[in-house]
């Protein structure tokens, strides 16, 4: 039958197909599989049952061993202590042995449940046997330990009650010895009274009497001593009986001595008693003594309860203790010791037995594995054999006529009796199938194939050298690119084919972005354009426009074609057109139309966000200066450190902006309060203080800031700025160099400034200024020798406006080039008149700004109108401030020197105010020096002013400089300045500036008196 | 619901806190002799000290507080003694140890209170050992010193015409005797009687009645004394005086206050001619306001109705004692609070016509000495001139008989 099954079993191999022989293999898989696992699964749980049995076993029979080991530990030391103990109150306090006991034998019983070996069984049979026996020794230790502290105590009892007794003793024979020695001396002296009245008969028997009686005496005495001594020698002798330790000797002691004691005071009280039989009165005291002697002794020897008798039961007992019950005692508790020794090392025993078992268990089981997983390893590899060849030979067969069909054998065909009817015989039909319907195939393709090619190359070349990047995209995969994209983006097509189009983009949400709007306008049929800057092959950027079209209407998944166009040229110019419109080309800073702008954003933002914006309007204090006297590239210089300075002052949100000239703007945003912008204002100051070098230039600058906070000093871009600008002009008000904030009265103040400078602008189109002039005397020679021009500026309504109230503006604004000019020529036109009306030559003052060095035209200027009045440069004098020499700019220093070759005199106006210093009287040619008006004003009452005065004269004489004094108004000036030399004087004393026709007229008039006369 | 425990926690507590210590008792303990030969002087010393303790508990206590008086019976035991005074201590924590009789007993108890800084008041003893100079921070007295008894006894004697050297001694062996002995003899030689050797001095043992040795050792003496100064207590002490009157009728016997009048009186029946004592105590019967508060407490507030010197001396003890509590301002009466209130007593009148004054150099209450005579069963002062004389008149019938033929 068996053979049978495997015969059969055999030839269903033999004629399986090879599905079903992957069938055989798959259920003896998994019957293997399943055989081995369920077998594992028991022998672990075999094991993990057994060792878990045995462990739990294991450790709580230890546990209890070491329990009982434990009790039988602490009863031993209770048996010990007991033993030990020797006073009845350290007995008492020994534990109860009930709770110990009860744990022992439960603790026993557990160990004979889980042990029930015969060995394990017979140890705990021994075991309770000898605890039984233990226990009873105990006991009897105890009930004897107890009887002997009681013993004990008794005995101290005893001894303290001898204490007593033989106080009652001393006492009594103190009382007699007392007694008897009052009654000796009383008798004594009644005799010596009596010896002084009786007859000397009776006198030698009162002697005798006297004499009886302190023998008496002595003998009471050395008799009561002697009572007292044995008294005191028994309680000794009973003190000495409890310090035996053997029964020998106490009854020696109680034969012998204390008998022999007893003997003398028995001796002793007959004395006593012999003696004292006279006085009755003391018998009672004799019977006192002998009655305490009576109960010395019997406390002490006789009774049963005597010292004698209870050291006696006390020797006997603790002999007892120590020979029977403590042997015996310690004996068991040895051997219970050791028997819980026996207990452990036969748990030791099992537990390696048990260990063995298992562990011979557990492999033979693994054998049994093994050699069922040999069986079926060997099963399965016999059906693999068989399969391996029901594969390889079909295939052999088929592998050889595809190989014919690809060398050209196209008439290769396969012979169907080759194959048993199964998976192979169907594929060796279809194969012929294939090799026929390929025949016919490629005898069509061959002829196609040369027209297509043609038409190919046309194309390809039309793609390749477009100008525009060409790629066709499949699943934005790049199918194929032209070489203007190859150029554009640094890829080989080789490379790059079948890669994602995501490599052309900076990140994944481009790339995605991208794909995202493309590919809905790709299906919705439309093109799709948008520019990217996109990522070339080595990582640099550039713009690109890119458009896309799908190849099927509306199907973008087909493939799409794709143009790239590099637009990077085109958006620089883009962008430079920006930056132009919005920045500032000198710093680089927005300009003002950026900075309208973005304080307008920020104001819509601040009002939504209820913050708070601060405008600061900054403007350099004298910076026209710098551009005058240094030229326009200094000044450009230093208006792009100034930039620099202001943006490193700021926070990164900041703006800084220039609006033009020297004016910077700075928006501070988000701001809590006043003290940011206030703290930022400081720190420009401070920036801004330390000294500039410009082309060997030392410069220093200084702002003026004007601060106003939106919302307090307005909503608008317009009220900002120009209330941060009024601030501005407040702070250059309070001297240059701080910051204000915007208060509501500065916004008139700076209109006033505002208005005046669009109305100076319009004198100067409309020229409304007029020149007046004042005299110039020669005290000495009391005529005036010439006459400085004074610029006056008529205005609208007629009023005549002082220099000193415009005359800044006119600098400040550039606009005293244009008016200067006109100075000059109008003076020269005055002086040609009075000239031409003057007996004798006389000169023109004309004042020069340090803004009219800054241009070379001055000397043109100068030339033209000599040479236009026909005057010689001798003729007229020009006034400068030592600050145009202060500047030691290097072209007002040539102008200056050109102006004296000139010929024309150069006068140092306003002397003593500013520096004055000499260095400039030598360093530049300068012809007359004018004293300012304030010294001569005070000459009189100031001493120091007088000589400072005259010592400027002095000077200006060595130099041989011409001196000028200003401003004088009264007689007694004029007599002091010609006491002291001066001969050039000018100053209302010799009246008022006059207008330019009311001058020409007077003199005319003058003139023609003198013709008259 | 977790706040409202909370307040009720703090209010428990805080009423726990507060009243605690208002209505604890104020311990006092004393150690005495209630039984043996000295009983009556312990029983008459506590009676004056319950007295006026009653009295003052009844009354409200101190700061609300109850005296509580822990009693301990010595048997005028040493032993004992220090066995009691550390069971007053270590059990019952008392704040002082007061009226304590006895010297012997002194000898042990003094160290044991000053070694566990328990303040120790008013012994009824005049003992030496309580009066260092200067005072133990925790021994206060109020009578006056053996020494100082003695010294008026024999002030009084030499006031009186007997000579030093008819003074004779009988004192117990023991301290107390030692004490008495050594006052009177430093105040002979303050007399400048120098031959203190040759007076006849007999002893006798303490808790015995064997005073007939003593006596002999007196008489054996040549000169037959005029005077004996005694320190012993009332039973021997009275023995000793029946006994020696049979052999010297006219001698005086001076007792120090200790003897214990009353006892004394008792046990001498009717012969209590001649026997003088001196007390620390004015008499009870006079008309100082303190003794008629002390004999209207004995009788309200004792079981021992009948007044003497000892129970007035312990009831002037606890009066002083308790003004030195109600001093203390503090609730929480400590001991060492106590003593600092003791040393702040000045100029106090209790009602004894005399001022005592306690500070921290001086810790002894009163130096007087009463003596006093025993006439017809009551105590009288005694006038030592007026003794003079009569002691001339009995000199004279003596000094007749010793020359009659």
């Amino acid at each position: 039958m068996k053979e049978n099954l495997l015969q059969q079993l055999i030839f269903q191999l033999n004629n399986a197909n090879i599905k079903q022989l992957l069938h055989f293999i798959l259920v003896s898989s998994v019957t293997a599989i399943t055989i081995l696992a369920v077998s594992t699964i028991v022998i672990e749980n075999y094991s993990y049952d057994s060792q878990k049995i045995l462990m739990e076993n294991i450790i709580r029979t230890e546990t209890l061993t070491k329990n009982i080991n434990h009790t039988i530990s602490s009863l031993i030391l209770r048996n010990r202590t007991i033993a030990f103990s020797n006073n009845i109150d350290s007995l008492m306090k020994v534990p109860d042995r009930t709770i110990l006991e009860k744990n022992f034998k439960k603790d026993l019983n557990e160990i004979r449940q889980i042990l029930s070996s015969e060995k394990s069984i017979h140890i705990i049979e021994d075991f309770e046997t000898l605890f039984k026996k233990f226990a009873l020794i105990d006991d009897e230790l105890f009930s004897n330990k107890q009887k002997l502290i009681l013993l004990v105590k008794e005995l101290n009892t005893n001894q303290k009650i001898l204490d007593d007794i033989v106080n009652e003793i001393i006492n009594a024979i103190d009382s007699v010895s007392g007694k008897i020695k009052l009654k000796a001396t009383r008798t004594r002296i009644r005799i010596n009274k009596n010896l002084a009245v009786v007859g000397p008969d009776s006198q030698s028997e009162h002697i005798l009497l006297l004499d009886n009686l302190l023998a008496q005496q002595r003998q009471v005495e050395s008799a009561s001593h002697q009572v007292q001594l044995s008294a005191s020698q028994i309680i000794q002798l009973s003190q000495k009986l409890t310090q035996t330790d053997n029964k020998d000797a106490l009854i020696d002691i109680r034969d012998n001595e204390i008998a022999q004691q007893l003997s003398q005071i028995n001796i002793s009280l007959y004395v006593l008693s012999g003696n004292l039989k006279e006085f009755p009165e003391l018998m009672k005291d004799i019977i006192r003594i002998s009655d305490a002697l009576r109960h010395l002794v019997k406390i002490s020897i006789e009774d049963k309860r005597s010292i004698y008798s209870l050291w006696a039961q006390y020797l006997d007992l603790s002999l007892f203790i120590e020979s029977e019950i403590n042997i015996e005692a310690k004996k068991y508790a040895d051997s219970m010791a050791n028997t819980v020794k026996d207990l452990e090392s036969h748990l030791g025993l099992i537990i390696n037995k048990h260990k063995r078992k298992t562990n011979q268990l557990t492999k033979s089981l693994y054998i049994i594995i093994i050699c069922i997983s040999l069986f079926v390893a060997f099963f399965i590899s016999m059906i693999l054999h068989k399969l391996r060849y029901r594969i390889n030979h079909p295939l052999q067969l088929i592998g050889d006529a595809v190989n014919n069909l690809t060398k050209g054998q196209l008439t290769s065909r396969l012979d169907d009796n080759d194959f048993i009817k199964d998976e192979f015989s169907l594929l060796a039909h279809s194969f012929n199938t294939f090799a026929k319907r390929n025949e016919q195939l490629i005898n069509e393709l061959s002829s196609t194939h040369d027209a297509l090619l043609e038409n190919q190359h046309r194309l390809n070349a039309v793609l390749e050298n477009a100008l525009v990047g060409i790629v066709h995209l499949k699943d934005r995969k790049f199918i194929s690119v032209n070489h203007r994209f190859e150029e554009m983006f640094g890829y080989d097509r080789n490379h790059i084919e079948g890669l994602k189009t995501e490599i052309l983009f900076f990140s994944k949400e481009d790339f995605e972005r991208v794909g995202e709007v493309a590919y809905k306008k790709l299906r919705e049929n439309k093109t799709y354009y948008d520019e990217w800057l996109v990522k070339h092959k080595n990582g640099n950027s550039f713009w690109c426009a890119i458009s896309a079209k799908s190849i099927e209407d509306g199907k973008p998944e087909f493939g799409s074609i794709w143009l790239y166009e590099d637009i990077s040229e085109r958006k620089r110019t883009e962008e430079q057109l920006i930056t132009l419109a919005n920045y500032d080309i000198l710093t680089n800073l927005p300009n003002r139309g950026l900075f309208m702008d973005r304080l307008q954003n920020y104001i819509n933002l601040a009002k939504r966000n209820n913050q708070i914006i601060s405008v600061m309007f900054i403007d350099l204090d004298r910076f026209k200066r710098v551009n005058d006297s240094l030229g326009h590239e200094v000044g450009d210089k230093l208006l792009k450190v100034v930039a620099d300075k202001l943006n490193n002052c700021v926070r990164s949100s900041d703006t800084v902006a220039r609006l033009g000239g020297d004016e910077f703007t700075v928006i501070m945003i988000d701001i809590k309060n006043k003290l940011i912008p206030e703290r930022t204002a400081r720190k420009i100051i401070q920036s801004l203080k330390d000294p500039v070098y410009i082309n060997g230039h030392e410069i220093s600058i200084s702002p003026s800031i004007g601060i106003s906070m939106y919302p307090d000093d307005g909503d608008s871009v317009a009220l900002l700025l120009r209330n941060s600008d009024a601030a501005m002009y407040h702070a250059k008000g309070l001297g240059r160099n701080n910051y204000q904030f915007y208060t509501d009265e500065m916004n008139s103040e700076s209109l006033n400034k505002l208005t005046l400078e669009s109305r100076l602008r319009r004198a100067v189109d409309n020229n409304d200024f007029e020149l007046f002039f004042q005299k110039q005397f020669n005290i000495v020679e009391n005529k005036v020798i010439g006459y400085e021009a004074l610029l006056r500026w008529r205005d609208e309504s007629g009023h005549i406006i002082s220099p000193d109230n415009f005359i800044h503006i006119l600098e400040d604004t550039g606009m005293i080039n244009t008016t200067g000019e006109w100075v000059i020529y109008e003076a020269c036109r005055y002086l040609k008149l009075l000239l031409s009306e003057n007996s004798y030559p006389v000169r023109m003052a004309i004042n020069l700004s340090a803004r009219q060095f800054q241009d070379k035209n001055l000397l043109k200027h100068i030339d033209n109108a000599l040479n236009e009045y026909q005057l010689i440069p001798d003729n007229i004098e020009l006034e400068i401030t030592e600050t145009i020499l202060m500047t030691g700019s290097k072209t007002s220093q040539e102008i200056i020197n050109e102006l004296h070759d000139m010929g024309c005199n150069i006068v140092l106006d306003d002397f003593g105010t500013g520096y004055s210093s000499l260095a400039y009287l030598k360093q530049f040619p300068i012809d007359a020096l004018k004293i300012d008006r304030s010294f001569i004003r005070d000459i009189l009452s100031d001493p120091s002013d007088a000589a400072i005065c005259n010592a400027i004269r002095a000077m200006a004489e060595s130099l041989n400089i011409e001196v000028i004094a200003e401003g004088v108004e009264t007689n007694e000036q004029l007599d002091y300045l010609i006491a002291n030399g001066f001969t050039t004087v000018q100053g209302y004393y010799y009246g008022k500036p006059e207008s330019g026709d009311t001058l020409v007229k007077s003199n005319i008039k003058q003139t023609k008196l003198k013709l008259v006369k | 619901m977790y706040r409202n425990f909370l307040i009720i926690v703090s209010l428990i507590l805080s009423a726990a806190f507060h009243s605690g210590p208002v209505h604890a008792d104020i311990y006092v303990g004393t150690t005495t002799p209630l039984s043996g030969p000295l009983r009556e002087l312990g029983k008459n010393a506590l009676a004056g000290m319950e007295a006026y303790f009653n009295r003052v508990n009844s009354t409200g206590g101190i700061h609300g507080q109850k005296i509580k008086l822990i009693i301990k019976d010595d048997k005028y035991e040493p032993r004992l003694a220090a066995q009691n005074m550390r069971t007053l201590i270590e059990q019952h924590d008392v704040i002082s140890v007061i009226g304590n009789v006895g010297t012997p007993t002194a000898v042990v108890t003094v160290p044991i209170a000053i070694e566990n800084k328990v303040p120790f008041i008013g012994a009824i003893t005049g003992a030496p050992l309580l009066r260092n100079i200067p005072p133990n921070r925790y021994v206060f007295n109020y009578r006056a010193s053996y020494s100082e008894e003695a010294a008026s006894m024999i002030d009084g004697l030499l006031k009186s015409g007997i000579k030093p050297h008819e003074i004779a001694f009988f004192t117990q062996r023991d301290s107390y005797g030692d004490a008495g002995y050594d006052g009177a003899i430093s105040a002979l030689q303050k007399h400048n009687f120098f031959n203190t050797h040759t007076l006849a001095h007999g002893r006798y043992t303490r808790n015995s009645l064997n005073v007939e040795g003593a006596l002999a050792t007196i008489l054996d003496v040549q000169i037959k004394p005029r005077a004996i100064i005694m320190a012993g207590s009332y039973a021997p002490s009275a023995k000793f005086i029946k006994l020696a009157k049979q052999d010297l009728p006219d001698c005086l016997f001076l007792n120090l206050s200790f003897v214990g009048s009353a006892p004394l009186l008792e046990e001498l029946g009717a012969e209590t001619e001649n026997v003088i004592i001196t007390q620390v105590v004015p008499g009870f019967n006079s008309n100082l306001p303190i003794a008629n508060e002390f004999k209207r407490d004995l009788k309200n507030y004792s079981i021992f109705a009948k007044p003497n010197f000892i129970s007035f001396e312990s009831y002037i003890v606890a009066k002083i004692f308790i003004h030195a509590l109600q001093s203390v301002k503090d609730t929480n009466i400590t001991r060492e609070s106590l003593i600092n209130s003791l040393h702040k007593l000045s100029n106090l009148n209790i009602g004894l016509n005399l001022n005592i004054s306690y500070s921290k150099e001086k810790h002894q209450g009163v130096h007087k000495v009463w003596p006093v005579m025993i006439d017809d069963k009551n105590f009288m002062p005694v006038d030592w001139n007026k003794l003079r004389e009569s002691l001339k008149q009995s000199d004279l019938k003596t000094d007749t008989l010793a020359n009659a033929p």
